[in-house]
Formats: structure tokens, sequence, C-alpha cells
């Protein structure tokens, strides 16, 4: 763990506030990508991010300090997803949008056109999420939260597996697994035969 | 189409989303606020009695040893002390016969034991 966040969690343990705000300022854009991008745009982002700052806080005592502070936060994040997710399937809440089929062109068109280094707007960039989601929406949850973690956070294998609690021969297979299933679904939608749901 | 292109184009297609997702906005004032709630979320008792029971460790263990340290310095001769007292009061009761002891016996002016009764 680096010095800084020694520190902090230390002066956090003693409680200065202060230090636990500094604390989350490093980590939290990390905590909220890791929730947007998993659960999507419909979830309580600000909430569920919240809570997973107050299960750090409870944690602090029982923190490794031999071991960086951000694969700590990413595996409280994860589960706090997960269970979140299973919150959802249970009380058969549908997970995501439905996706307009004018979203579906819009993407598509943008992708076509991507080739001129155009910037997208907010709104495209939340269409390629919704599309994305829709397409994840068949992942199994630890499938799906590997995928995430590694192709849209860009967490690398190592830190990956501790953030999942597993080897990181495991996370590949996860994200190689994921990858595989996703590319089948967006064949499909490339080329006219969209699952409408 | 051939399969591998659309396989390959599908790939590229799912480059292109994950790479094209927003960041999540993080709303101002988000740290403080978390920071708030810990202030004034009251911790669960076990947790304190667990936190203090830490604390306390390092003080009780150089309590224990300084305690111990203090018993074997002292604890010695305390218990010799009353033992001591003892063997005075036998030897005590009893006159010690010496050379010396005789001697002055025997200088002793007569009649000085006389009763005078």
């Amino acid at each position: 763990m680096p010095e800084d966040d020694r520190d902090l969690v230390s002066r956090s343990l003693d409680g200065d506030s202060d230090a636990f705000a500094k604390l989350v300022q490093n980590y939290q854009q990390l905590v909220f990508n890791i929730i947007y991008h998993y659960l999507g745009p419909s979830a309580d982002v600000e909430d569920l991010a919240q809570d997973v700052f107050l299960r750090v806080y409870r944690s602090l005592d029982r923190i490794d300090l031999g071991r960086p502070l951000k694969q700590w936060i990413g595996r409280i994040a994860a589960n706090r997803c997960l269970d979140e997710l299973r919150r959802r399937k249970v009380r058969k809440v549908h997970l995501f949008g439905d996706l307009e089929m004018e979203d579906r062109e819009r993407i598509l068109e943008t992708y076509e056109g991507s080739n001129q280094q155009r910037s997208l707007s907010r709104q495209e960039a939340e269409s390629c999420l919704n599309l994305l989601h829709e397409a994840m929406e068949d992942l199994s949850a630890k499938d799906r939260m590997a995928f995430v973690l590694r192709e849209v956070e860009s967490i690398e294998y190592p830190e990956l597996a501790e953030m999942l609690n597993t080897s990181e021969v495991a996370a590949r297979i996860r994200v190689s697994r994921a990858r595989k299933k996703l590319r089948r679904k967006l064949e499909k939608i490339l080329y006219g035969q969209a699952e409408v749901k | 189409m051939d399969k591998r292109k659309s396989s390959k184009k599908a790939d590229r297609f799912l480059n292109f989303l994950t790479k094209s997702v927003p960041e999540a906005e993080v709303p101002p004032f988000f740290a403080t606020r978390v920071a708030a709630r810990v202030r004034s979320e009251l911790p669960p008792l076990t947790w304190t009695l667990q936190r203090m029971a830490a604390r306390m460790v390092p003080v009780l263990t150089v309590l224990v040893m300084a305690v111990t340290a203090l018993i074997y310095r002292v604890g010695p001769q305390s218990y010799e002390a009353p033992f001591e007292a003892l063997f005075v009061e036998e030897s005590g009761s009893e006159e010690e016969i010496t050379v010396d002891y005789v001697l002055g016996l025997l200088l002793e002016p007569p009649g000085e034991d006389v009763d005078l009764d």
C-alpha cells in the first residue's frame, strides 16, 4: 500500500474524518465507474457508492496494510454490485431499459463514422453503454464483472483476480468467455438479426 | 459474409463500445458527505470494544511485564523478613554462651545478684 494511503487509513482509524474524505476522493471515480458500468444508468449509483465507502470504513481495522488499497476497495465495490444484481433478479426488476431501434441505429452510425476520430456526445456514449448492457444481460454475474473490470475499467489481470477473489487464470477464463458470448450477440445486432426484447 | 470476417467486425464493434462508454459523474462534495455520514454514524458496540481491546494490548503487556519485574525484585525481601524476625526472636530467648560471656560473669563483683530480701 502506498505511504499516503497507509497514512490516510491510520488517521481514519483514529477518527479523523478529513483523512477519510481524502481517501474517498482518491477512489470515488473507480467506485462510481464500476457501479455505473456494471449495473447501468438505471442504478442509483450515488447511494450504492456511499454504501461501498461505509463498508470500507467499517472494515478499515481489518485491512491488510501490505496490500494495495485499490484492490480492497474494488473488491468491496464488486461484491456490492453482485449483491445488488442478485437482489434485483430476485425481485424480478427489469435490469436494463429496452434499447430503442433509433438508439441502435444511432450507435451503428456512430460506429461506422468512428474512423473520423470524432468524439462522441454524452448521449451517444450513453447509448453505447445501453447497448453494451443489453448484450451483457445473458452473461453470468461474475463473467460480466470480470469483463467490465478488465475491458471497460482497464484493470490488469493480477489486480482483477484480487478484486474477484479468484486466481489470475480463472479471471482470464471469465473475460475470454464473456468476450466470446458478447461477440456472438453483437454479430446478430450488426447483421440485423438482433433479438428485439 | 464470411464468418471470420463478421466475427472480426463484431470484435472491433465490441472494442468500440467498451472504449466509448461514458465515465460516471461523481456529484460534487460526495466525499465530504460520506465523511460527514461516517462522523455521525455511531460505530457498533462490538466494533468499539474490539478497537479498544486492540489498543489496550501493548499497554497491558507493559503493565504485566512491569508487575512481574516488581514481584521478582521486591518479593524475595518481603518473604525473608518474617522468617528473619522469627529467627531473631528465637535466638534472643536463649542466651548465647561465649568465652566473653563467661569471663564477664566471673569478673562481676559478688553480691550484685544477692537478693536483698
